[in-house]
């Protein structure tokens, strides 16, 4: 098992180096010159450039300049964004909340939906139940996001008026954050029921939106990994033991099924990054999907370098943890030291 | 001998294939698509970029100075249909030079990787890894960052953003064969490498690529028409699906029309090729059958 995890590890670590030296090489590869980038389109005195491209280090050799930029990274330091002059890592730890909350909704949403659907359609193989859910998780699964948004808010928002059409909240309510969670934040800050239920509602659309493509996938997983299990001999000798369909369908097999979709689950966090570029786009959700696509409309090159950089390592140590998880849970594993 | 066993395997092929309903589904679907981007010139009423004054955001069939717009028009005044017709075009096209240029880097890392293997294979895996480090579309992000919004640079940057599938898929298919009896028999006999890779192995690889092909046309689709939305794809006025469905996004509430339609196109063109897919696998692939 360690062999196998330390070896796993290695590999990811490398894909981490590799994305270390996209994003150096970004701005370095942008058309025009690094300087003008950094500072915007502004006029600047040629005194001035040249004290910034010293002070940045663009006039050492390029690979001082990359370790330069793998220590100053290791120590928190990705530079500064041009647009509002603050720090890259402060900017993306102030949005993660928002994009969290999202994704976690999103998550749940698609579990507690998908994995039933997912159950009954194996229990139920080739019945009308069984086509349907095979064939919404694929329609899921094709689905453009941002149309699907722009479609919910027409009917809810537009139409029937029951559901906001973009923001975290309504405005009346001014909630500085604490722990960047509205949800959490408004019994913090003291503002009870009515501005709970508002930030909940301002979740829901972004919250499908955001859950369609895992919804689909977990679907479509859970429905193939409880079809495996069920032909299984150990199945059939627990029907024959007399346990009820129940017991055996609710303990017996989705145990052994569940290992596949915790994998699918754990795995989901990079289909979440790309829904969040999409879904927060749609809803105005102040997240790190929205900064990162603004940032390569403005060409702030230092947030979509340090962005990426970050993304890139959170994504890293998720494989990392589902590999351990995974080796840990399926004892096949565990055995092989 | 040879030709007439391979005509009955098509033929049998065939049979499965129009028996198996999702697949002619999807592959109906495809070819209404296809026939109408390649008589885009012939079917749409006016050319995708003519401005029609003051005709804006009319809504459908409606008439106007003599000229009749059946899905109405957008908000600077051109035709809704033939923008939406000439954009089949875009997409199609968009996913076939993708599939076609993922396809052939990507297989052909894939097959050294796998027919090498070795130093060969790490090295080309570790930039498959690195893609991958990345969620696709972000990764398609970053590229479009660096070389600038344009139809061309979104087919580049969702090549590269594809190629994982197919390397990865091209090199597990050819690690199985390569050590298959008639494999070691054609080294025995002194072919070379490249006539190995290319004669020997890759024949023997090719159906699960082409299942990956038909799913590669529809994330492609999928992940420029993203980009147009996100205002990082085709440039305007090419009348490409993404780009329009954002363009009128300002207008949602008093023409929802020009938001569903070019959305609705995207939707079911990449149904039908994962529909279409997924019936491929399971035509090629009877182990899966029911």
């Amino acid at each position: 098992m360690f062999r196998y995890l330390s070896q796993r590890i290695v590999v990811l670590l490398i894909a981490f180096f590799g994305i270390t030296i996209i994003a150096f090489s970004l701005i370095r590869l942008a058309p025009g010159d690094p300087i003008t980038l950094l500072l915007g389109e502004r006029s600047v005195s040629e005194e001035l450039r040249k004290e910034m491209t010293a002070n940045l280090g663009f006039d050492k050799p390029l690979i001082t300049q990359y370790f330069l930029f793998i220590y100053q990274g290791l120590q928190g330091d990705l530079g500064t964004s041009v647009i509002t002059k603050r720090p890259v890592v402060d900017e993306f730890f102030q949005r993660l909340p928002a994009t969290l909350e999202l994704g976690i909704i999103a998550l749940l949403f698609a579990i507690t939906v998908g994995m039933p659907f997912g159950i009954c359609a194996a229990v139920k193989r080739n019945s009308f139940f069984d086509y349907f859910t095979s064939f919404t998780s694929l329609a899921g699964y094709s689905m453009p996001i941002f149309w699907w948004g722009l479609v919910l808010i027409i009917i809810f928002s537009v139409h029937i008026h029951i559901l906001p059409v973009s923001g975290r909240m309504n405005l009346m309510y001014d909630i500085e954050p604490i722990t960047g969670f509205m949800l959490i934040d408004v019994w913090l800050r003291g503002e009870g029921m009515p501005a709970f239920i508002d930030v909940l509602k301002h979740l829901i659309l972004p919250g499908i939106v955001m859950g369609t493509l895992p919804l689909a996938v977990i679907t479509r997983m859970t429905r193939s990994s409880m079809l495996e299990i069920l032909k299984e001999d150990y199945i059939r000798t627990a029907h024959a033991k007399g346990l009820t369909n129940m017991r055996v369908i609710g303990i017996h097999a989705l145990r052994n099924a569940l290992i596949p979709v915790i994998t699918v689950i754990g795995l989901a966090f990079g289909s979440i990054i790309t829904g969040a570029i999409l879904t927060e786009t749609i809803f105005s959700w102040p997240g790190i999907g929205r900064w990162l696509v603004l940032s390569v409309t403005q060409r702030d090159y230092p947030v979509i370098q340090g962005g990426i950089v970050i993304i890139a390592s959170m994504i890293i140590m998720i494989n990392i943890l589902v590999d351990t998880t995974y080796a840990i849970v399926n004892p096949k594993m565990r055995k092989q030291t | 001998m040879n030709d007439t066993t391979e005509t009955s395997s098509l033929k049998e092929f065939s049979l499965q294939f129009i028996h198996h309903k999702g697949a002619l589904l999807g592959f109906i679907i495809i070819a209404f698509f296809m026939l109408v981007a390649l008589c885009a010139n012939l079917l749409a009423p006016y050319a995708s970029d003519t401005i029609f004054q003051n005709a804006f955001r009319l809504p459908p069939f409606s008439e106007y100075t003599h000229n009749y717009f059946i899905l109405g028009t957008d908000d600077v005044g051109r035709d809704l249909l033939s923008r939406l017709i000439y954009g089949s075009r875009i997409s199609l096209g968009i996913g076939f030079f993708t599939v076609v240029l993922s396809l052939s880097i990507g297989g052909i890392l894939g097959l050294a990787a796998g027919y090498f293997g070795g130093s060969i294979d790490s090295l080309i895996m570790r930039i498959n890894d690195i893609i991958m480090a990345l969620p696709s579309v972000l990764f398609a992000i970053v590229i479009i960052s660096v070389l600038g919004p344009s139809l061309a640079n979104t087919i580049i940057a969702v090549s590269v953003a594809e190629l994982p599938h197919f390397m990865r898929l091209m090199r597990a298919q050819v690690m199985a064969e390569k050590n298959k009896n008639y494999v070691i028999i054609s080294r025995t006999m002194g072919a070379s490498h490249l006539r190995q890779m290319f004669t020997t192995i890759l024949p023997n690889c090719l159906a699960p690529i082409i299942v990956q092909s038909a799913l590669g046309f529809s994330d492609a689709i999928l992940c420029a028409a993203a980009l147009g939305f996100l205002g990082l794809g085709a440039e305007p006025p090419i009348p490409e699906w993404g780009t329009m469905l954002s363009d009128a996004r300002p207008f949602i509430e008093s023409s929802p029309i020009l938001v569903t339609l070019p959305g609705l196109c995207i939707f079911i063109t990449v149904l039908a090729f994962n529909i279409f897919g997924d019936g491929l696998r399971d035509t090629f692939d009877p182990k899966l059958k029911r």
